[in-house]
């Protein structure tokens, strides 16, 4: 069984790529897990438990930390994360993670289109 | 150094070379009238050396200015021990240089001047008696009020010319607290008023305390409020008023106030010993001394402070403008987000029509339904916030906005961005601008005639071929005026978009300065043409209504 974690608010109106690649591509043997906020991981180690991470930037006005705030807790909590894939409409992204002194990590472009999220996953 | 006292030495330049020549016509006139003990050649040659020795003493010097005044009391000298007479004409030499002392192109007075002619005298009657030297005291004294008047108009432009620079200078006129440390030195060079350290100056408006600026910087200040507002209502001179600056207190100070437009800005003046300036005979001078020079810098302040106030309301303009574009940058990532079932329903579509497997097709048509239902919230929330965007009223980038201005301020704006772009006028004005006619102002919004003027004007520099202007013309009920330039006829097409109403919304996806100077004259109801004249002249007319004459408003 493969462990999605999908850290997002608004994911009424992106779980359809996600379920889609689910029930189609993957008989069903994908777990989702969705929070909305960073203050919902508890606690942050569980963050290494995942196949993949998939990342929003933004977040609501409730969560303690945005997308730079969670990845700067990962480096700092020196948590072994497997995959992390950021998702965001944002075209200036790598700019904004190279002056915040992130890696690179992989960019899912919003709005997510279900055969780049499979790509991903796939590989 | 100021214009001023620049002026005033180049004229005791010539005025000394002036009153030297007139020393020789006047010797020459005495030895003539009185018939000189010498022949002519040694006069001559006296003559001679006098006015080579002036000329190359010339140069400006303290030591050359006593050795120039030596030089003409010896040829003074000279010519009286000639004549061996003492009567008003001889006296008369005597006394000129002493009289033209307030010509002096030295920098300071010299006791030689009276010591001299006294030296001369003893010399002549070869005995010195003592009420010789009574009237030289008198006119000794006499001078002295002319030295502290030439004294008081050095020190005054002196300061005046620190605040001259003040404006020329870059660095200075974004600092005016940096005056201070040019003038503090020119005060303390008086003998008459104390050592100065620091001023600070505060401004009192509507019963608040601001501190403007200091010759040191003021993190706090701390004094009974009430009694200074109510003590600077009653006099303009304060004497050791207690403050305490910077966890300071300084109980020992004067403050002059001074009055601009109901507000009070008050200099605290601050010695460097603890020493109170209210004792004889400062409080008769020193106010009088600084008065003229503050008076002056309290306007500079003022005026500093309006074009900051200015600044800030431009600001607050700009603070509009950019957050209209950052609503709208966010808009667009909001309008983006909301795309996705849109994008994921086409997705999962192409996908059905990809597959030809039934089972397949059955697991992917839920989906299809539920994304549907998605589909119509997220149409309607990216339908509502494009209008918003979209919604004039709340766009800080429109001009409906307008108030009346007057004719020559209109003329002058033309001008200023006219003089930007060209050289020449080349303006024909027609206006009637008789004073005892009935006088119009005219109506727009300032940004909105900014823009569009100089879009418009530089576009002519950009495209014309050497013939360009502005007529000014007046009619009836209208001012007009009328931009022509010449252009390249092959690019005539713009004029037919301009002018057709028809293809107003096709030119505003391609030509941006042309629908926004049609879009922004609209909002400012300006009627507007833009016309083709053979052979190859654009007319850009703009006519402005003529409105009554509003005295208040500054023409």
């Amino acid at each position: 069984m493969m462990k999605i974690l999908i850290i997002e608010n608004e994911y009424y109106y992106i779980s359809a790529p996600f379920d889609y690649i689910n029930k189609l591509y993957f008989k069903g043997s994908i777990e989702y897990t969705v929070v909305e906020k960073s203050q919902d991981i508890k606690p942050f180690s569980i963050l290494s438990s995942y196949d993949y991470i998939f990342l929003d930037i933004s977040l609501s006005h409730q969560s303690k930390l945005d997308g730079f705030g969670i990845l700067n807790q990962i480096l700092k909590d020196e948590i072994k994360i497997k995959k992390l894939v950021i998702m965001t409409g944002n075209h200036l992204i790598e700019e904004k993670l190279n002056e915040k002194g992130l890696p690179n990590y992989q960019v899912l472009s919003k709005p997510i289109d279900f055969n780049d999220l499979l790509q991903i996953i796939k590989n | 150094m100021s214009i001023l006292l620049e002026i005033d030495k180049s004229q005791r330049k010539i005025i000394s070379i002036l009153f030297r020549i007139l020393i020789v016509i006047y010797s020459v006139f005495l030895l003539i009238y009185i018939n000189s003990k010498f022949n002519f050649w040694i006069n001559a040659l006296f003559f001679i050396l006098y006015v080579t020795i002036y000329f190359l003493l010339l140069k400006k010097n303290r030591l050359l200015s006593i050795i120039r005044l030596i030089n003409d009391y010896l040829f003074i000298g000279f010519i009286m021990y000639q004549t061996n007479v003492f009567n008003i004409f001889t006296f008369s030499l005597l006394f000129a240089p002493i009289l033209n002392t307030h010509n002096h192109s030295g920098d300071k007075k010299c006791c030689i001047l009276y010591i001299l002619p006294v030296l001369i005298l003893t010399y002549i009657e070869k005995s010195f008696l003592w009420w010789y030297i009574i009237p030289f005291l008198f006119l000794c004294l006499i001078n002295s009020f002319d030295n502290l008047r030439s004294k008081y108009f050095n020190f005054q432009q002196k300061l005046n010319a620190v605040v001259d620079n003040f404006f020329i200078d870059d660095r200075m006129n974004q600092r005016p607290y940096k005056i201070y440390s040019k003038v503090i030195p020119i005060i303390n060079s008086t003998s008459v008023i104390k050592n100065i350290s620091d001023i600070i100056c505060l401004r009192v408006e509507n019963k608040n305390l601001f501190v403007v600026n200091g010759s040191s910087f003021v993190w706090n200040i701390d004094l009974d409020k009430v009694k200074f507002f109510k003590s600077i209502k009653k006099s303009k001179i304060l004497y050791n008023f207690p403050f305490n600056i910077n966890g300071v207190d300084i109980n020992f100070n004067l403050v002059n106030t001074y009055v601009v437009n109901d507000i009070h800005y008050c200099f605290i003046f601050i010695p460097s010993k603890k020493e109170s300036f209210n004792i004889f005979p400062y409080y008769f001078i020193v106010s009088k001394l600084l008065n003229p020079f503050f008076n002056r810098l309290t306007k500079v302040f003022h005026s500093d402070l309006r074009q900051k106030k200015n600044n800030l309301l431009k600001l607050k303009e700009l603070e509009n403008k950019f957050n209209y574009v950052s609503n709208s940058i966010k808009s667009m990532h909001f309008i983006k987000n909301k795309l996705g079932p849109i994008k994921n329903y086409l997705a999962m579509v192409d996908d059905y029509n990809r597959t030809d497997d039934i089972a397949k097709k059955d697991m992917i048509k839920p989906f299809l339904l539920e994304e549907q239902k998605k589909l119509v919230n997220s149409i309607n929330e990216i339908v509502k916030r494009a209008e918003y965007i979209l919604r004039k009223s709340n766009n800080p980038f429109n001009v409906f906005d307008t108030r009346t201005f007057g004719t020559q301020m209109f003329f002058a704006n033309i001008r200023s961005i006219w003089s930007f772009y060209f050289r020449e006028e080349n303006f024909n004005f027609g206006w009637n601008t008789n004073k005892e006619r009935v006088k119009y102002d005219i109506m727009y919004n300032k940004n909105g005639i900014d823009f569009v003027l100089d879009n418009w004007i530089s576009n002519m520099k950009k495209y014309n071929k050497g013939t360009y202007g502005v007529n000014f013309i007046e009619e009836n009920n209208f001012y007009v005026v009328e931009f022509f330039n010449n252009i390249d006829v092959s690019n005539k097409a713009f004029i037919d978009d301009y002018s057709l109403d028809d293809r107003v919304e096709i030119i505003k996806r391609s030509s941006n300065g042309l629908f926004e100077i049609k879009t922004f004259l609209e909002q400012m109801k300006i009627n507007n043409t833009m016309t083709f004249k053979k052979p190859n002249i654009v007319l850009f007319r703009l006519e402005f209504i003529k409105y009554k004459y509003d005295e208040n408003i500054n023409n």
